[in-house]
C-alpha cells in the first residue's frame, strides 16, 4: 500500500539503494546507510590509501528530491550532532579534499553550496564546471552509485593524505 | 544489460538465498542470480551461465586476486572478466614513462592513485589533486570509477595512459 503513496523520485532512488551495484559497495565496506528518510539520505564513506594501510571515513548528507532529474545536493554532515561540520582546516587533509570541502555559497544566495565538485547540484552551475567536465556532471541516467563512487574517492584522497602524512 | 534468473527477480528485490553477480567482461555487462549451495562453486556458475572459456580471467572488481570462491556473506559481488591476467599500465607524465601490473579489474580511480603516489610520480599534493588519467588523443579524462581492463585493445595486455594536470576544472 505504501508504495502506492510514494513519488516516483522516492521509487526511483529506493530502487537504485536496493539494486546489486550499490548493496556491493554496503558490503564492502565502501559506504554505509546511517539515516534515510527521503528525500535526506545520510552516508559514511569509508576510504583507503592505494597500499590500503590507512583508511578513513567521511560521513556526508544527500537531499534527492526530484531524483533522478535532478542530482543530489550533497553536503559533508556529521550524523552525530546532525549538523554540518566546519569546513577543514589548510594542511588537515590534501588540497584536493580541502577544495571539495571548502566553505562556499551557491550563485546569489547566502547558502552553503555543498561539495564542490561538478557531481554536486550546486557546484554544477558554478562557473559552467558542468559543461567543463560533462565526464563528471550528474545526468538523469546516471546512478545513485556515481555520487558514491565519487564520496569514496574523496574518502580515499583524504586516507592517502593521512597516509602520506604518517609516513612523512 | 542482461540478466540471468534462476529465480524470478528485478532490481530492488533482493533474493534471500541467492548471490547476485554483476559480470563485466570488456563493455558487456550481464547480471547473474545464483542461489547460494553448499556445493556452488561461483566461479564455475559463471563460466557455464556465460560460457566463458579457460582463457577468460575472473576477478573480483578493485580486487588483485582472481576470484576463486564466494567471498563469505557476500549477496551482492561485482566481477570482472578479461582475458589478461593482469594489464601492463603505461602512464607517460612530461617526457618520463612509468609502468605498473594491475588487474584488469583495478579502477582507474586505483591506478591514479599509484600514478600520483611515491610509486609513480611522486607528485606533491597540490599537482595531485589536479590529476587525470587520459587516454592519447582523448579530450576527456578517463571516468574514475571505470576498470582498466575496458580500455585495453583487443589482442593487447598493456594501457598506455598520459597523466595529465590539465585543470578541467574550477572553471
Amino acid at each position: 500500500m505504501a508504495d502506492e503513496t510514494i513519488s516516483a523520485s522516492q521509487r526511483s532512488l529506493e530502487a537504485q539503494l536496493n539494486s546489486l551495484r550499490f548493496q556491493c559497495g554496503v558490503e564492502e565496506g565502501r559506504w554505509a546507510i546511517l539515516r534515510y528518510a527521503f528525500p535526506i539520505l545520510e552516508v559514511r564513506v569509508t576510504g583507503h590509501d592505494p597500499c590500503r594501510v590507512k583508511e578513513a571515513s567521511l560521513e556526508f548528507q544527500l537531499l534527492c528530491d526530484n531524483f533522478p532529474a535532478l542530482g543530489p545536493f550533497v553536503q559533508r554532515w556529521d550524523h552525530a550532532t546532525n549538523a554540518r561540520p566546519a569546513a577543514p582546516r589548510e594542511g588537515t587533509t590534501s588540497p584536493g579534499v580541502f577544495d571539495a570541502l571548502k566553505d562556499w555559497t551557491r550563485d546569489g544566495t547566502n547558502e552553503h553550496g555543498g561539495v564542490y565538485r561538478a557531481w554536486q547540484r550546486y557546484a554544477a552551475l558554478h562557473n559552467g564546471w558542468a559543461a567543463k567536465r560533462p565526464d563528471e556532471a550528474w545526468r538523469r541516467d546516471r546512478h545513485i552509485n556515481f555520487i558514491m563512487e565519487h564520496l569514496y574517492g574523496l574518502a580515499s584522497e583524504h586516507a592517502a593524505w593521512l597516509a602520506r602524512s604518517c609516513a612523512a | 544489460m542482461n540478466t540471468h534468473n534462476h529465480h524470478q527477480h528485478t532490481e530492488g528485490q533482493p533474493h534471500d538465498e541467492a548471490v547476485q553477480v554483476e559480470v563485466e567482461i570488456e563493455d558487456q555487462v550481464e547480471v547473474l542470480v545464483v542461489p547460494i549451495t553448499e556445493d556452488m562453486v561461483l566461479v564455475e556458475v559463471i563460466r557455464t551461465k556465460l560460457e566463458l572459456g579457460a582463457d577468460v580471467h575472473l576477478f573480483e572488481r578493485d580486487n588483485d586476486q582472481p576470484l576463486h570462491h564466494h567471498p563469505h556473506g557476500r549477496k551482492h559481488l561485482r566481477v570482472v572478466g578479461h582475458r589478461c591476467h593482469q594489464v601492463t599500465l603505461e602512464v607517460r607524465h612530461e617526457h618520463l614513462v612509468k609502468h605498473h601490473h594491475f588487474p584488469p579489474s583495478a579502477t582507474v580511480f586505483r591506478a591514479l592513485q599509484w600514478s600520483v603516489g611515491k610509486h609513480g610520480f611522486n607528485l606533491d599534493p597540490m599537482a595531485a589533486a589536479k590529476a587525470n588519467l587520459i587516454l592519447p588523443s582523448a579530450d576527456q579524462p578517463l571516468p574514475r570509477d571505470d576498470v582498466l581492463g575496458r580500455y585495453v585493445k583487443q589482442g593487447h595486455c598493456t594501457l598506455v595512459a598520459d597523466l595529465t594536470l590539465k585543470d578541467f576544472t574550477n572553471g
